[in-house]
């Protein structure tokens, strides 16, 4: 989130796209109430009827996959109706920089494409710049090549005849909600947007969050209260975990990850740190080789000298693509050959799992650390996965404790990292992921120390100073290092500013300095006390990254003299009087010290501005043009490229130009997966209590009244899917909450499917993920999980 | 101990996560009853209260209003009346069923007789003969918890502020502040019953809800509850006469029952 949590309750209008709180967040649902109840409007766009949409204001449906349609047709109705924050637009963005002539759309690709690499160069989608390397621009906004005239034409395209053809919704509906969303572009009002994987969860998931990001930045809506781009993690630590590393491309704090073109740290350096020409971008990432350095020291310790390029090249190089799917693939060529799987259920929860389940059956050991019994510690006897006694693979179960079963931080999806305890003692021989880790981590040292091995020196010298505490290794060492000290003084770094890049600063995550400081363990803090703004800051409960900043991107809420758009909800305001008439930033953490005239509010990209038109950063395009999902009941309507030219695909896909209308009518179904308040992610936490069995005690299929009808089907029925990649049987759930969409004339059905059921636990059913595809994002590789087609058919034993 | 403890439900705050009905089991030890499917309407489960589900969130579906989906929450549970049918009709002596001088209406097992009389008359269904323990059970608006200065556990879990807790007067005061924005609303619970401890937000009015005018007649005012979307009471049928006759029957054999059990429980 750019925001957080309670932030919400700031803002005039909420817009629950591509998520569904009051399901999936319930309990942050009463933060979205708290708006209401201060007379804000509640705005839900879902292909279901969901229990966000029954507490909305306003509902509109959407045929899944098709959000760029929906949001590309909004930023024209902004543009067009003269609904944009027009002082905002001109001093915190792109808009009036002028693009390279080189730049086009044709026929629904960008310039640069290359279809055999499938994949874009992006040289023309550039700024055009003057002999001093300076961006040239026209700060009125009227070149026909300024980004502003540039995005004009470019959605341009997406009227509200066309949304409502593309997205299969009534075209009042659509008119309604961006009425009412783009009322937010006056200055003074703020809507807030909240998102999750209805979102990104597509062959175009980037793209669909980076159109929101285009009309939350044209209202002016992003650092203001109430704002904001607001990514509703679907785990308590899932931000925590991005946070660190998780993902094969970064390193802790959004690093890179090095590549095998770094050979050298300054390499890598010269790749990772961007540069820019203008005085009035702060373009922090000029700090880059402090962090990364830090971080080294942190890793490989006193190893890690200047003369060796601080062990650099101890860090493993990166080769291609190793996301989730690409993880499995790997594992179904044998190249993997072992696998640890800490809280996680591929089985259950990734996409097309008998594709998956089998790849495990190629492993020669696997360890699952989890509380319960899943899935994927027992896929050898997985229906699918071929007779159990042909799976050569050791399986480990590691029983883990639970939340409450240890000590440590949590960060939510504001970014607040929050300290918690142990409140109980783990069952059995249970034992948190820290203890597991570090047994792990110590008796591999051992071996490699005595043993040697290929390569073992990150692994002998890797520091590991942790000991203490009753579980032999203390959480707060580990909290302590994460922070950063002065590897001279020994004393906790106050802030990343002071990180410096010659190894005398040793840093886990540059992001988190300042969590835990020589005043102590900031994220243990519990003081309820708001700040002076009152907008529900609350600077001194737990700790926010960065620096403590709640709201990013905050001075991009002033105009260019450091006044608040909104004097009522101010964020951060310049006060010239302050230190000692030298002038000052008052209210939340700023984006940087400077005068508000002296940096642009963007602090984060070399222009210093956000940008309308992304000339990097963004694999498949600057601007998000509408594609059809991988399988679809439609032709592009907008261009003749049907798909996202760069989607990642790991399954050559099943449906193509030729085969189009063949492959429909034998999967003429749209179906969409979702999650429930009821259960959770795979199900291990909740399909073994069974209170919460009570409430859903089977898997199922909900589909229309209709589509029920004409099957013959009644509720309870069981009932046959099917896509190319497997069949499941289930129970049909006859609803209202779901409704064919309009699509060419016809009326094409759509059903929804809950992921949560698996074969092992008290309540069981079928993995909806047996027909997912194995094929993702262009920029993420997140699997297409929320839209494929099937077929549905009355029979079974469901 | 407030002096009249009083729960106000309001649907249109709701947003059906349904963590008081889990609550309630959780705190009160219910088990969960395992069903295989939804047994009510959506995604109702159980059907109706029982002997274990003291509080059930129903849910159902309506188009009201200009034609717009409805996804319609309900909390059924007892209403604690200030008149209640279960007191009135209790053939225990001492009563079993007794309403304390805070207004919370109660089932003392140590008293009931597993008779049944309360299950029969009450106009919302709430008491239920446990067979487990061949007596009526039923919500006890966690007297335990609110003795020691707590909420009720469905108040507590309840992230929307949908199910409220309070002196009746104040949410009395604001649950007439929210009625008198729907040209339908009322607050029910207000006079009828004689007023009573849980008091429901009814923005589209009582027959919306199934809820009977005239809650302390008793008898057969169950029927009025059901709706075509509304197989839930299924269990519970029988006009004012049939149950009458019924229920004398059903005390002795559920009175010979419980003795049954107790005679075994001291040998
Ligand atoms: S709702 Fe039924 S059980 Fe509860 S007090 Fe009234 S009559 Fe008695
Ligand atoms: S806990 Fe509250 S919001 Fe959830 S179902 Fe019950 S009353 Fe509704």
């Amino acid at each position: 989130m750019t925001n957080h949590w309670n932030d919400i309750a700031n803002a005039d209008v909420v817009m629950i796209a591509g998520s569904n709180p009051a399901s999936n967040h319930p309990i942050a649902f009463k933060h979205i109430l708290e708006a209401r109840k201060r007379g804000a409007r509640i705005i839900t766009i879902d292909p279901r009827f969901t229990r966000s949409a029954n507490r909305s204001d306003l509902y509109c449906k959407l045929r899944p996959g098709t959000d760029i349609a929906f949001v590309n047709g909004m930023i024209r109705y902004a543009l067009k109706n003269k609904k944009y924050h027009e002082a905002y637009v001109k001093w915190a963005t792109n808009a009036s920089f002028l693009l390279s002539p080189d730049f086009k759309l044709t026929d629904g690709l960008f310039s640069g494409f290359d279809a055999e690499k499938r994949a874009y160069d992006l040289t023309s989608w550039a700024y055009q710049k003057d002999e001093a390397g300076q961006i040239r621009s026209d700060p009125t906004l009227q070149a026909p090549d300024c980004v502003f005239q540039v995005l004009k034409a470019h959605v341009a395209r997406y009227t509200p005849e066309t949304v409502a053809d593309v997205c299969g919704c009534e075209m009042k509906d659509f008119l309604a909600v961006s009425e009412a969303f783009c009322e937010t572009g006056q200055p003074g009002k703020s809507g807030t947007m909240l998102y999750a994987m209805g979102l990104t969860q597509h062959t175009v998931g980037s793209q669909n969050v980076r159109a929101w990001a285009i009309l939350q930045t044209l209202l002016g809506n992003m650092g203001i209260a109430g704002g904001g781009i607001n990514a509703m993690r679907g785990e308590s630590n899932v931000q925590g975990s991005t946070d660190f590393g998780l993902l094969f491309h970064i390193l802790p704090g959004y690093l890179q990850t090095p590549i095998a073109a770094d050979q050298l740290l300054a390499d890598y350096i010269k790749r990772c740190t961007p540069a820019t020409k203008d005085p009035t971008s702060a373009n922090w990432l000029q700090n880059y080789p402090k962090y990364i350095v830090s971080h080294l020291k942190a890793m490989y310790g006193a190893a890690a000298t200047k003369e060796n390029d601080f062990c650099f090249n101890w860090l493993p190089k990166r080769s291609g693509n190793h996301s989730h799917m690409a993880i499995f693939e790997d594992m179904d060529k044998g190249r993997i050959k072992g696998a640890f799987f800490f809280g996680q259920n591929p089985a259950v929860g990734g996409p097309d799992t008998n594709r998956e389940t089998q790849a495990l059956a190629n492993l020669d050991w696997l360890v699952a650390v989890d509380l319960w019994q899943t899935e994927t510690a027992n896929f050898w006897h997985h229906p699918y996965g071929g007779p159990p006694a042909d799976v050569r693979t050791e399986v480990f179960l590691l029983p883990a404790s639970a939340s409450f079963e240890k000590e440590g931080s949590i960060s939510n999806s504001g970014r607040w990292a929050q300290w918690r305890y142990k409140a109980v003692e783990p069952l059995g021989m249970a034992e948190s992921d820290l203890w597991i880790l570090d047994h792990l981590v110590r008796e591999l040292k051992r071996l490699y120390g005595t043993e040697g091995g290929r390569f073992p020196d990150p692994i002998v010298n890797l520091a590991w100073d942790y000991e203490g505490g009753e579980e032999g290794i203390d959480v707060h060492k580990v909290a302590r290092e994460i922070n950063g000290y002065d590897d001279t003084t020994k004393k906790q770094v106050p802030s990343f500013a002071a990180l410096k890049d010659d190894g005398t600063t040793v840093c886990g995550n540059w992001i988190y300095a300042g969590s835990y400081t020589d005043a102590g363990n900031m994220m243990a803090r519990r003081d309820p006390t708001d700040a002076a703004n009152r907008i529900g800051l609350y600077p001194k409960w737990a700790w926010c990254w960065p620096v403590n900043r709640r709201i990013i991107y905050n001075r991009a809420s002033c105009d260019p003299d450091g006044v608040p758009w909104n004097p009522d909800k101010w964020v951060v305001k310049w006060d010239p009087t302050a230190n000692e008439g030298k002038g000052g930033w008052l209210g939340d953490v700023p984006d940087g010290p400077w005068p508000p005239q002296d940096k642009r509010p963007f602090i984060m990209r070399p222009e210093g501005v956000a940008c309308l038109f992304a000339t990097s950063g963004m694999v498949d395009g600057p601007l998000p043009e509408h594609y059809e999902p991988m399988e679809s009941v439609m032709r592009n309507r907008l261009s003749s490229t049907q798909n996202n030219p760069a989607a990642v695909l790991f399954q050559v896909p099943t449906q193509n130009a030729e085969n189009f209308e063949e492959f429909l009518e034998k999967y003429p179904i749209i179906a969409t997966t979702h999650r429930l308040s009821e259960h959770w992610q795979a199900g291990q936490m909740t399909r073994n209590i069974t209170l919460l069995n009570e409430l859903v005690p089977a898997m199922f299929v909900k589909m229309s009244l209709e589509l029920a009808e004409r099957l013959g089907i009644k509720n309870g029925d069981s009932v046959v899917v099917s896509s190319p990649r497997g069949r499941i049987e289930a129970r049909a759930h006859v609803t209202r909450r779901i409704q064919p969409f309009r699509v060419n004339d016809r009326s094409v059905e759509c059903i929804a499917l809950p992921w949560h059921f698996g074969f092992i636990g008290e309540s069981t059913g079928a993995p909806a993920n047996r027909l997912t595809g194995h094929w993702g994002d262009a920029n993420t590789s997140i699997p297409e999980y929320k839209v494929f087609l099937c077929n549905v058919q009355k029979g079974g034993t469901a | 101990m407030l002096k009249n403890p009083a729960i106000l439900y309001d649907p249109l705050l709701c947003t059906g996560c349904r963590g008081c009905q889990v609550a309630c089991k959780q705190w009160n030890g219910l088990q969960g009853e395992s069903s295989g499917w939804f047994e009510g309407p959506s995604y109702t489960n159980p059907k109706w209260i029982s002997a274990n589900t003291w509080l059930l969130l129903q849910m159902h579906e309506e188009t009201i209003l200009d034609g717009k989906l409805v996804w319609a929450f309900t909390q059924r549970r007892c209403h604690h009346c200030t008149d209640p049918t279960c007191v009135s009709l209790c053939p225990a002596e001492p009563k079993a069923a007794t309403r304390n001088e805070y207004g919370v209406v109660s089932i003392d097992p140590a008293l009931c007789l597993g008779c049944g009389t309360c299950v029969e008359n009450c106009p919302f269904g709430a008491p239920k003969l446990s067979e487990e323990y061949a007596i009526a059970r039923k919500c006890t608006m966690c007297m335990d918890r609110q003795k020691v200065g707590k909420k009720p556990a469905c108040v507590t879990t309840c992230p929307s502020g949908a199910t409220l807790f309070g002196e009746r007067e104040e949410l009395v005061r604001i649950g007439r502040a929210r009625v008198r924005k729907h040209k339908k609303g009322i607050l029910y619970g207000l006079r009828e019953g004689g007023g009573s401890s849980v008091l429901y937000v009814l923005p589209y009015g009582r027959e919306y809800e199934g809820f009977p005018e005239n809650p302390q007649s008793g008898i057969g005012v169950i029927g009025s509850l059901h709706r075509e979307t509304r197989p839930a009471l299924g269990g519970i049928s029988g006009a004012g006469a049939v149950v009458l006759g019924s229920v004398a029957l059903g005390l002795t054999k559920l009175a010979e029952r419980k003795d049954k059990i107790r005679r075994e429980e001291m040998e």
